[in-house]
């Protein structure tokens, strides 16, 4: 489903060059469940931005379902990650003068439908905030907010669900909540990529990818 | 949710930012507004219905005794009236004179009653100014008459009036305006020339000067000396007093124009793009995740761009009504010749309702490009 070759990202910072990954290849199976680890800085939040057609990489190729992520147009890219991609991040990002049932419903393509009016609702049934559907994400707890960010990812059907540290900022209890969302989306047949360096989702990941210095130092 | 709630809803959110741009806008277009008043009712100013006061240059025969011109109010002395043809055809864009009109003026008695006959030809102006003649048109078979005139004769609008052995009606209600007007019947130069058996013979020619130079700047030199050189058989006088006032406040409406109005464009301008540039600052990480989720650049530059013209709109209908009251409260003591002129125009909502939004998105571009632009990746890693 997803394939990196020879995956290079540099950047430039206070006059010199930084590699954040180097010459990574590697192949995500659909349906399997990845878990990135490695230290603060070895390039695992650059890994996944670059398989999401966030992050245009210095050198290599991604492909995504068999099409180059980036030889594509910035349109066709941006609908690319609409239709199958869903993105969860530490800080929730979520949009603060919109409601979560609106959080939810800008994920969605063009103006919402009638059917994606009723996804939402049941997103919002299924991760327990159905009731708060008209408040606003300043009015949530941390787990509550990741938990919208979780469902807003999952509005379109994604095929794969990229993570980054989702649960870097929730307790242990809501840390394995939001994890039991992914497992459940796994179980459902989608891919998912999980940054963390925690050790709740290990159990259920087929595969634990260690990054160091940029590199695949573990497979 | 369609792109227009996003706006107002982000608009509320961030009530502060949006109030400064709105405040910025509506400034803008209050100083429009009230510039555009000012101008309408100086225009306005000059075609009062009370005609001297509006023409303030006299072109008179050479051979006029000025003492006598002054007593009695106009020339004994004639002159041909194809010279205001010469004259007119002189117009041209870089006019220093304009609105010019034959006249022929004389005292003339009917029943008793002693009046001023002034009749007066149609009225000539410099090509491609799309300026209106000033003064009013007299329609053939019609008269105006001033009110002692009315008082006297106990005539009204709408009665006959009998001018040697030719009849007329009389169209203006005959309101006192405190001038020799109020012992004047205007009459239409042709129907004068036939009464005073003077055919083809003007005896004045009025312009209005348009150097609008004050007296210490001379203009009366420069008048004689272009008219002069088009009708060498004339003399060019000008009422100073009222030329004077009109010049002043002319100039003191070029210098808002020149000064003021660009001013507070550009710093209105410089005002809402920092607000605006703030405003894409507070919303990286929105527009990163907007990114992430799919969104395009274009549906991002909308979100900026609409938001620009939403307030834009706003502060048009705000911004024509603070212009309006400020023009009509301040207007007077600025500009105190066109006080009485200065009236509202509610046509100017209309246009800066076009006007403003287009002002406020062009503002906003730079700053929309700015947000179009980011590196969505970078804004996401912030924490």
């Amino acid at each position: 489903m997803i394939h990196c070759s020879e995956l290079t990202k540099k950047f430039r910072r206070n006059g010199s060059e930084v590699v954040s990954l180097d010459r990574v290849s590697l192949e995500i199976g659909a349906g399997e469940f990845v878990v990135v680890r490695g230290p603060s800085g070895s390039g695992k939040t650059t890994l996944l931005l670059s398989i999401g057609g966030m992050q245009q990489p210095s050198a290599g190729t991604v492909t995504l379902d068999g099409e180059n992520l980036y030889a594509m147009s910035s349109t066709e890219r941006a609908r690319a990650r609409a239709d199958k991609v869903g993105f969860v991040f530490q800080m929730f990002h979520l949009v603060p003068y919109l409601s979560l049932l609106e959080n939810i419903l800008l994920a969605s393509p063009a103006w919402p439908s009638a059917e994606a009016r009723t996804r939402a609702n049941e997103l919002l049934e299924q991760f327990g905030l159905a009731k708060r559907a008209t408040h606003r994400p300043d009015e949530l707890s941390a787990g509550e907010r990741q938990r919208l960010a979780v469902a807003r990812a999952m509005l379109n059907r994604p095929g794969v669900l990229l993570a980054d540290e989702p649960t870097g900022n929730l307790d242990p209890e809501n840390a394995a909540s939001v994890i039991g969302h992914f497992t459940e989306f796994h179980k459902a047949g989608g891919t998912v990529v999980l940054v963390t360096h925690g050790t709740a989702a290990d159990s259920v990941a087929s595969r634990v990818i260690r990054l160091e210095q940029g590199r695949l130092a573990g497979d | 949710m369609s792109p227009w709630s996003q706006i107002i809803r982000e608009i509320a959110f961030r009530k502060w930012n949006a109030l400064l741009m709105f405040t910025g806008l509506a400034a803008v277009a209050a100083t429009i507004s009230m510039g555009k008043l000012i101008a309408e009712a100086d225009e306005r100013e000059t075609r009062r219905v009370t005609r001297d006061m509006g023409f303030n240059l006299r072109i008179i025969p050479a051979e006029t005794d000025l003492g006598q011109f002054y007593r009695d109010g106009y020339s004994r002395r004639m002159m041909d009236a194809s010279l205001l043809d010469r004259l007119a055809t002189s117009l041209t864009n870089n006019v220093e004179f304009n609105h010019l009109v034959g006249t022929l003026r004389h005292e003339y008695t009917i029943n008793g009653e002693t009046m001023m006959l002034v009749g007066l030809s149609e009225t000539y102006v410099a090509p491609g100014q799309g300026k209106k003649p000033m003064g009013f048109k007299i329609k053939p078979g019609t008269v105006h008459i001033g009110s002692e005139i009315a008082r006297a004769l106990k005539k009204k609008k709408g009665d006959k009036f009998h001018v040697g052995t030719a009849s007329y009606e009389i169209v203006n209600d005959a309101i006192e305006t405190g001038t020799q007007d109020d012992i004047t019947v205007f009459m239409r130069l042709e129907d004068a020339q036939a009464t005073m058996q003077l055919a083809g013979k003007i005896n004045e020619i009025e312009a209005i000067d348009c150097l609008c130079l004050t007296a210490d700047q001379d203009p009366l030199s420069i008048l004689r000396k272009t008219i002069g050189e088009i009708l060498p058989g004339v003399q060019v006088v000008q009422k100073r007093v009222q030329a004077d006032a009109r010049a002043k406040q002319r100039q003191t409406r070029e210098r808002v124009n020149q000064f003021v109005l660009p001013t507070v464009l550009l710093i209105g301008a410089l005002w809402v793009a920092v607000l605006f540039v703030i405003n894409v600052r507070d919303r990286r990480q929105e527009i990163g995740v907007l990114r992430a989720i799919g969104k395009r650049g274009g549906q991002i530059a909308g979100l900026f761009l609409g938001k620009a013209i939403l307030l834009g709109l706003a502060a048009s209908v705000a911004g024509a009504l603070l212009g309006t009251w400020l023009g009509l409260q301040f207007g007077p003591e600025l500009f105190p010749v066109t006080k009485n002129a200065i009236k509202p125009n509610w046509n100017l909502v209309s246009q800066l309702a076009v006007a403003m939004p287009v002002f406020a998105a062009l503002v906003a571009f730079i700053p929309t490009t700015l947000a179009v632009s980011q590196d969505p990746a970078a804004s996401l890693r912030e924490d």
